[in-house]
């Protein structure tokens, strides 16, 4: 019946198509409205990457110098490691705080006492710290001096203190856990209303039939799931060149003995441009890290547009 | 307390005049600061002819006469909270007294500081109006660079329409003031010079470690001078009367504060280190200054005087020293410092020059006030700005708000609260003297000595220590790939080194190794060129 | 049955602990805020402090600016915004989930080309400033940024895709019902939890914001939201601190502002209010969906 529908619907004229839907398109228009104002119109400023700002002069009739402004990102050995790092923290974060964020999503929607809502609220909180407040924290966790680490733990221990903030080995897993920490709450409301959207029905059934939790889970749940996870890893690997400013330079307290673990592109670039208040080459860097995000986006959306049609973006 | 404050403070400051006047160089003294001769003299001229200057408040006030209302030039600069409560009330006031004066009105446009740098740059970059603005925040060098400032000489702008200001502000310091032989703003009238080094140990902790002051003697300012090695004996007698406490409170200042380093462009890579004698651009990183630093601060690490927090903890080296768990930090001495730095630190402090007075090439020209490119109206704008340097009403309204409201005067012309008013009610109160055109145009706060300009003015004249590249301002932004990389460099390599967790030997070579490959030589060279450029056209060498 | 136990134990268990992860830090926000600053700056942050101290909100609370007020207007804001949001936001989605709809490609493609591409500040800047002129006004909190983001646009589209049945649509047209009251009578009630979903983020989005403030707001301290005002709050002091060599002799008390304990007693008082509203939101992230009745 609906393939018949389908046939009949690409036999339709066009006009007669688009008529149909006309209610549709007054739907979408505030919003491509709000899109083409808060979005397009500034877009054509990013000619600002290419020229020598100069307000006289306006960012249009500023002098054009090419690819100069971009030179800063590539011309030192530190642009090996700021895009190492970037892309390489964004990748565990796609891993680590999806796997974390279902998870917690599937045992709080399959629990069945009232108290799962206390949980939630408290799962989410930290995403409410900004993350300066966080840095504060992380510092009263590790300071050499007062940390409760090293004071408290490593002490009970009968441990050796650490200096933590002169000890890169261990960040990597800090800021990953950091990161995490702050995220989980959000990202797991995303797949709870998935979960809660789907059919009741559907476990019930399968509960009669004798299927275990853990069955339903990764027979119903999961598979169910992987729309919404695919377009958020999508989603992700757009933005795999940007990386969390207050993550990378206020939660390691922008420490130097760090920084082969904890420089990124944002935060190298922000050391520069403190000073400088160069707009152009902060546009020049923001349009960078646009274009390698807008290739990975369209090839990842190009493979799983081959392999799920069903999930692609567009 | 108060008034022992007070007095205490017009004591050293009357100690301060006469060493300073005896120190006084022979050159013929522009005291940059009298206020009240300059005022109106430029109105009225002896012939009755009219000058180009008065013609334009006669054009302004003609079109006032047409329009209904007085054209507006719109000032704008930051404080500490954002428009004061009282903003819409003193601008009517100020506009009262302009509009007759001058033929224009006037708004404040007072932003806090948290947003200002951004706001004002969003602004001058957008068109908006704004037609003075101050370059503390977004800095003078990145104003110039983004072309936000007009050319205040073009047409003899500044000489037809504001002649006051030449009265006020030497030539000297306007040349400081040049990027490129151009003038695009007029320093603030404040204090340039500093006195490096300045030791400040709370005074309870030395009478505890029972250090003998008398046999130090005390220099210009009123500070007992003393050398480092005296430092180094006092701060271990300290150390073993507080064992519980650290010595010394560390913050990243020993360059800026610690020395006469002269910073030329507004940073460290590429430096003079005889910045009175000589020309030559040398990176200080591998110089004897630094490293004498570097070593000291070594010892006191290794002695225990230097907490191992010291490279994460953001807090205020005064905060604390003021939570009482620290006893001593480095400040830069100044007339009167000993007060403010006590109160800073919640107890006594006792000050102890180590360092020597030193103006810095870019002390004058660190934040100048400007005038917006995009002005309509830049007769108009400078000659409020004039106004703003010479006319004591207009200074007054900008740095304290409206005589018997927010302030009142005393009978030796200093001034206090209001009625009723302190600093947590007053409507107008952006706390910002330092950064006012001249708040030496303005009264002087009760307990601050009368002639407090004149101090400052010869605590600048009589400064020993001067830069030569005095006035060199460099447009770096041609080098930007590379500073961004010396930034980062710095930044990775420094700490360890300036707060002494690592031996001197290798965390310098560490250090500058880091620098010359992210381009340290080829940054320091085209600084020397230019600075070798700036000194040909300029005279000096 | 038995293994569903398991997995009830199993659930509290992770959950405790994840909770106990996030509740720890806090209540150390909480005590850090009320300990005495000098004792912070000496000791660390710490459970246990030995001094309290009200100080910190003492100072926020009577400092410059009212924080009633800012709370007013953050409620307000939060709240037009959330709904202006919410309604633009699932009107967009509702189109671009339509699978046959002629340009729903291009219109996706826009969605996504939104979200990797911005023409940076000053040209955003200059778009609602001079084009738009909302500078200064309400409008310019409500508006730039937040009103949409294409992230939410894609989630709800992918939970139309994924969750409302093409049956059920099929179903309504053929009982003649119209795209829009399909919409409103089928759709909506089906969406309940990624309406809610996309209502919080975007509430959260709102209620956080200070940048809009920052950036827009350069006269009208009225029009300060809560955030904005503590944000700027803690910024000057910072820069107090750092400039403090220049403060006049009579201004020492600024130099004064207990600043460790004060940081924590704003990330308090910003954070209070979502834990009031939250637990009234939660109730749609509870129960499930049944497409059952519909279906028939």
């Amino acid at each position: 019946m609906e393939k018949e529908k389908k046939v009949g619907t690409d036999k339709k004229t066009l006009k007669k198509r688009l008529k149909r839907y006309i209610p549709i398109y007054f739907m979408a228009l505030p919003g491509l409205l709000y899109l083409f104002i808060n979005n397009y119109m500034p877009l054509p400023g990013l000619v600002l990457a290419f020229k020598k700002f100069n307000a006289k002069k306006g960012i249009f009739g500023s002098d054009f110098i090419g690819f100069k402004n971009f030179k800063y990102l590539f011309a030192t050995k530190d642009a090996f490691v700021i895009t190492r790092n970037t892309i390489l923290y964004n990748l565990a974060f796609i891993v680590v705080n999806t796997v974390l964020a279902v998870f917690v999503a599937i045992m709080l929607a399959e629990m069945t006492s009232k108290i799962k809502k206390t949980y939630q609220c408290l799962i989410l909180m930290p995403f409410m710290i900004s993350m300066v407040i966080v840095s504060y924290l992380v510092f009263g966790f590790l300071s050499s001096d007062n940390g409760f680490i090293n004071n408290t733990l490593l002490r009970a221990l009968g441990k050796e203190p650490i200096k933590w903030y002169m000890e890169k080995k261990y960040w990597p897993f800090i800021l990953v856990f950091v990161n995490a920490w702050k995220v989980t709450g959000y990202n797991c409301i995303i797949y709870l209303s998935t979960i809660l959207g789907i059919d009741r029905g559907i476990y019930e059934s399968a509960s009669i039939d004798g299927c275990s939790k853990w069955r339903q889970i990764t027979k119903i749940t999961i598979p169910l799931l992987k729309p919404t996870i695919i377009m958020m890893t999508l989603l992700a690997i757009g933005r795999i060149f940007y990386s969390d400013f207050g993550l990378f330079y206020q939660v390691p307290q922008n420490q130097g003995a760090l920084f082969a673990v904890t420089n990124t592109i944002d935060t190298y670039v922000y050391r520069g441009l403190l000073e400088l208040g160069n707009m152009s080459m902060s546009s020049a860097a923001g349009l960078y890290q646009s274009i390698i995000g807008f290739i990975l986006i369209l090839s990842a959306n190009l493979a799983v547009k081959k392999i799920e049609p069903e999930s692609a973006l567009f | 307390m108060k008034k022992f404050l007070a007095t205490l403070l017009a004591s050293a400051m009357v100690v301060a005049t006469l060493s300073g006047c005896g120190q006084a160089k022979d050159e013929p003294k522009e005291v940059s600061s009298t206020t009240e001769t300059a005022v109106s003299e430029t109105a009225e001229t002896e012939s009755g002819d009219v000058t180009p200057a008065q013609q334009a408040i006669l054009d302004r006030k003609a079109e006032a006469e047409k329009n209904g209302s007085y054209e507006k030039v719109i000032i704008s600069f930051f404080d500490w909270t954002g428009a004061p409560a009282g903003i819409e009330r003193i601008n009517q006031k100020l506009s009262e007294y302009t509009e007759e004066k001058l033929g224009v009105d006037v708004e404040l446009l007072i932003i806090d500081s948290a947003a200002y740098s951004d706001d004002i740059k969003l602004m001058l970059s957008s068109g908006e109006q704004v037609d003075l603005f101050s370059t503390c925040g977004p800095g003078y060098m990145t104003c110039v660079n983004n072309g936000y400032t007009a050319d205040l000489e073009e047409d003899d702008l500044l000489g037809t329409y504001a002649p006051g200001l030449k009265d006020v502000v030497r030539s000297d310091y306007f040349d400081a003031c040049r990027v490129g032989g151009t003038l695009y703003g007029v320093p603030p009238i404040k204090d340039y010079a500093i006195q490096t080094a300045a030791i400040c140990i709370g005074t309870e902790y030395l009478e505890g470690a029972n250090v003998d002051l008398s046999r130090f003697t005390k220099d210009s300012l009123g500070y007992y001078k003393c050398s480092w090695d005296d430092v180094d004996e006092m701060f271990a007698k300290m150390h073993e009367a507080f064992p519980d406490k650290t010595v010394y409170s560390t913050q990243d200042n020993m360059l800026t504060q610690g020395s006469c380093v002269d910073n030329i462009g507004g940073d460290y890579y590429g430096t003079l280190l005889d910045p009175a004698n000589s020309l030559k651009v040398e990176n200080v990183y591998e110089s004897e200054v630094f490293k004498t630093w570097c070593d000291r601060f070594y010892r006191w690490n290794q002695a225990g005087y230097i907490s191992g927090d010291a490279m994460t903890d953001k807090n205020g080296a005064s905060a604390r020293i003021k939570s009482g768990s620290y006893m001593a930090m480095m400040a830069c001495g100044k007339p009167a410092y000993e007060n403010q730095i006590s109160g800073e630190c919640g107890r006594p402090m006792t000050v102890f020059d180590v360092g020597e007075p030193f103006m810095s090439s870019s002390a004058v020209s660190s934040f100048p006030w400007c005038i917006n490119q995009n002005c309509e109206d830049k007769v108009a704008a400078i000659q409020v700005l004039e106004a703003l340097y010479t006319d004591p009403v207009v200074a007054n309204f900008v740095c304290w708000g409206e005589e018997g409201v927010e302030y009142v005067v005393n009978a030796d012309t200093t001034i206090n609260w209001g009625p009723g008013v302190d600093s947590n009610t007053s409507e107008y109160y952006p706390n910002v003297l330092w950064m006012m055109p001249n708040q030496y145009a303005a009264h002087v706060w009760e307990g601050d000595p009368i002639d407090v300009g004149e101090q400052t003015a010869i605590f600048n004249d009589t400064c020993p220590v001067k830069s030569k590249a005095l006035g060199f301002t460099w447009d770096n932004s041609e080098y930007a790939a590379e500073y961004t990389a010396l930034q980062n460099a710095y930044e990775e390599f420094s700490g360890k080194v300036i707060y002494g967790f690592v031996d001197p030997e290798t965390g310098l070579k560490e250090l500058n190794d880091a620098l010359k490959a992210a381009g340290l030589d080829e940054y320091m060279a085209a600084k020397q060129a230019a600075l070798d450029a700036w000194a040909k056209e300029a005279g000096i060498n | 049955m038995r293994s569903d136990k398991k997995f009830q134990i199993f659930s509290h268990a992770v959950l405790i602990l994840f909770s106990l992860l996030a509740l720890l830090p806090m209540i150390l926000i909480l005590t850090s805020s009320l300990t005495d600053n000098n004792e912070i700056i000496a000791n660390g942050y710490t459970y246990f402090p030995k001094k309290w101290s009200l100080y910190a909100y003492e100072y926020i609370f009577k400092t410059g600016n009212s924080v009633v007020h800012a709370y007013g207007i953050s409620v307000v804001l939060t709240i037009v915004g959330t709904a202006l949001a919410l309604t633009i936001t699932t009107l967009l989605a509702y189109a671009i989930s339509k699978k046959g709809m002629p340009g729903r490609g291009v219109i996706t493609f826009l969605v996504v080309f939104s979200m990797l591409f911005n023409g940076g500040l000053v040209p955003t800047y200059i778009i609602y400033t001079n084009v738009l002129g909302i500078k200064n006004s309400f409008l310019s909190l409500l508006i730039p940024g937040l009103l949409m983001n294409g992230f939410n646009v894609m989630l709800m589209k992918s939970y139309f895709v994924s969750s409302i049945p093409e049956e059920i649509l099929d179903a309504a047209y053929i009982d003649g019902a119209g795209e829009v009251r399909t919409f409103l009578s089928v759709v909506t009630p089906l969406s309940k939890p990624i309406l809610a979903t996309v209502a919080l983020f975007a509430g959260i989005g709102y209620w956080n914001d200070w940048m809009n403030g920052y950036i827009y707001i350069t006269k009208r301290t009225d029009l300060y939201s809560v955030q904005n005002l503590l944000n700027r709050m803690m910024q000057n002091i910072q820069f107090l601190s750092q400039s403090s060599s220049n403060i006049q002799n009579a201004n020492v008390g600024l130099s004064a502002i207990p600043m460790a304990s004060v940081r924590m007693a704003m990330a308090m008082v910003g954070l209070l209010p979502i834990l009031v509203v939250y637990p009234f939101v939660q109730k749609y992230f509870v129960k499930g969906i049944t497409l059952g009745g519909v279906k028939g």
